[in-house]
């Protein structure tokens, strides 16, 4: 039986009265990819915020490798779906890759194709450069799971493609757990093995061939969408 | 001019506060805080003016309170979030209500206190020079010690957090530095023009940089040029130090602004 990496047990959340998180239980095994779904305001980034320990539930447990959140942390990449930073910030590649303790440099540097863009500023790269420079941060500490909030957010579709292959690759090649938060269900359809569809407090769980069912009952019949199941592809 | 004692301090004055400032403005810029040495040279004159009031060293009464000032504001910070503008009116206006009360309680504007506003770096003792070494050494030495971190938490507080950085420990770390730097800065410039010592040279550097620690340079370099050539042209024509020093470092700033073009 294979290791459960991340396991949310009835866990709730709320900010003052507004309730956001009710009641959500899933398994998440090492070596899944699971894309999470929902539209705005639906507790998307709170669930995320609530996994890396920025956020202490209301209710339930949440253990990541059997661990608290908090002593995990080291096994954890995050991609933020932004920076704090704006256009003036002065930062090179080079100097953000050095602020990470590395322990495998030149292979996510190669994986993640950045080796050109080190004496580059930051704010100079395009969308899709950006993106890749954060998420080799985040993997230069070679995580076991690696969380995206959003990665594509503001990309081109070029850019999307080839940030979605090397994430697919890493999973598949590296065996790192990734879990990503999209709106875009074809994405999550075409790379996810399993999906998880939030929508305020209704929530449902498996494998992405059964997301025109999960869609339905989370988001209502009405949603349309035209997947490309995973595996189709690839 | 070097011959005499006063021109010498002066001198040795105005590099410490330039390195200082520079480090801190790069700092401060890009943490979106620009306005904070603004709050915090306020609340300084506030302690300056209780110093007068009970015979204190007004530069240590003013150190007291812009450190107390700093640790308030990064406490209304983590309250409000976000919001950095508003915790700094905040501080401004308690600082400057303090100042104009006790003015009002010592019946007239004393001239130490007018020297606060407008700066007198031609006239600092060994006691300030003493006290602006000793504070110049505690800035720069942090800074260069926690750079990396600082760095991180400019980029981003979550990931800063998920790779061991203590954010909280670090953003308190800038405001107390802060303040000491607007310590520093007063006395050469003045509480009217504390900001512009910090905020022009690092906004000039960024527009010219090609990396964050080429920013680090720039802005001392500028700072420097700024400073010294601003403390001679005062001496020379015979005008008021700060307002030149200022004046110096606009030019090199719409300098920067042309040359980025």
């Amino acid at each position: 039986m294979s290791m459960n990496s991340i396991k949310v047990e009835s866990v709730s959340f709320r900010y003052s009265k507004e309730s956001v998180i009710e009641n959500l239980s899933f398994e998440m095994k090492k070596g899944d990819f699971v894309g999470i779904l929902g539209p705005n305001g639906s507790g998307k980034t709170t669930l995320i915020r609530l996994l890396l320990g920025f956020l202490k539930p209301e209710k339930g447990k949440i253990s990541i490798f059997g661990k608290n959140v908090f002593k995990a942390r080291e096994l954890i990449g995050y991609v933020p779906q932004k920076l704090d930073i704006d256009r003036s910030f002065p930062g090179t590649v080079r100097e953000m890759l050095e602020l990470v303790k590395s322990k495998s440099g030149n292979e996510i540097i190669n994986l993640m194709e950045i080796n050109q863009l080190f004496d580059q500023k930051f704010v100079e790269l395009s969308g899709g450069q950006q993106q890749r420079v954060i998420t080799a941060m985040s993997l230069l500490k070679e995580p076991e799971i690696l969380i995206l909030d959003e990665p594509s957010s503001g990309i081109d579709v070029k850019g999307q493609t080839k940030f979605n292959d090397l994430l697919s690759r890493l999973n598949a090649e590296k065996g790192v757990t990734v879990l990503l938060i999209s709106h875009d269900v074809n994405l999550v359809s075409k790379y996810a093995k399993k999906a998880l569809c939030v929508n305020k407090g209704h929530y449902c769980f498996g494998a992405t061939k059964e997301l025109p069912k999960f869609i339905k009952e989370t988001f209502g019949k009405d949603y349309k969408f035209y997947p490309h199941y995973h595996g189709d592809s690839h | 001019m070097f011959q005499y004692a006063f021109v010498q301090k002066a001198f040795i004055a105005g590099i410490l506060v330039s390195i200082t400032t520079a480090l801190l403005g790069v700092i401060l810029v890009q943490k979106k805080l620009s306005l904070l040495g603004d709050g915090l040279s306020h609340a300084a004159f506030g302690g300056m003016a209780i110093g007068l009031l009970f015979n204190i060293n007004p530069l240590l009464s003013a150190l007291t309170v812009a450190i107390i000032a700093s640790i308030g504001i990064e406490k209304i910070l983590d309250k409000i979030k976000s919001q950095g503008d508003a915790a700094i009116a905040v501080i401004l206006s308690t600082g400057m209500a303090i100042a104009i009360t006790i003015i009002g309680l010592i019946r007239g504007f004393n001239v130490n206190l007018f020297s606060f506003l407008f700066g007198s770096i031609l006239s600092i003792n060994n006691f300030d020079l003493m006290l602006l070494i000793v504070l110049s050494v505690l800035v720069i030495g942090t800074i260069l010690i926690f750079r990396k971190q600082i760095l991180f938490l400019i980029l981003n507080k979550e990931l800063a957090e998920l790779n061991g950085v203590d954010t909280k420990k670090i953003n308190y770390t800038i405001m107390i530095l802060s303040a000491l730097t607007v310590i520093l800065a007063v006395r050469a410039v003045g509480i009217l023009l504390v900001t512009g010592v910090i905020v022009m040279p690092a906004l000039a550097a960024l527009q010219i940089s090609k990396s964050f620690s080429d920013t680090y340079k720039k802005t001392i370099a500028i700072s420097l040029f700024g400073m010294v050539g601003g403390i001679m042209l005062a001496i020379l024509f015979d005008l008021p130090p700060s307002g030149i020093i200022i004046l110096t470092m606009t030019a090199i700033l719409l300098i920067t602004f042309f040359l980025k073009k």
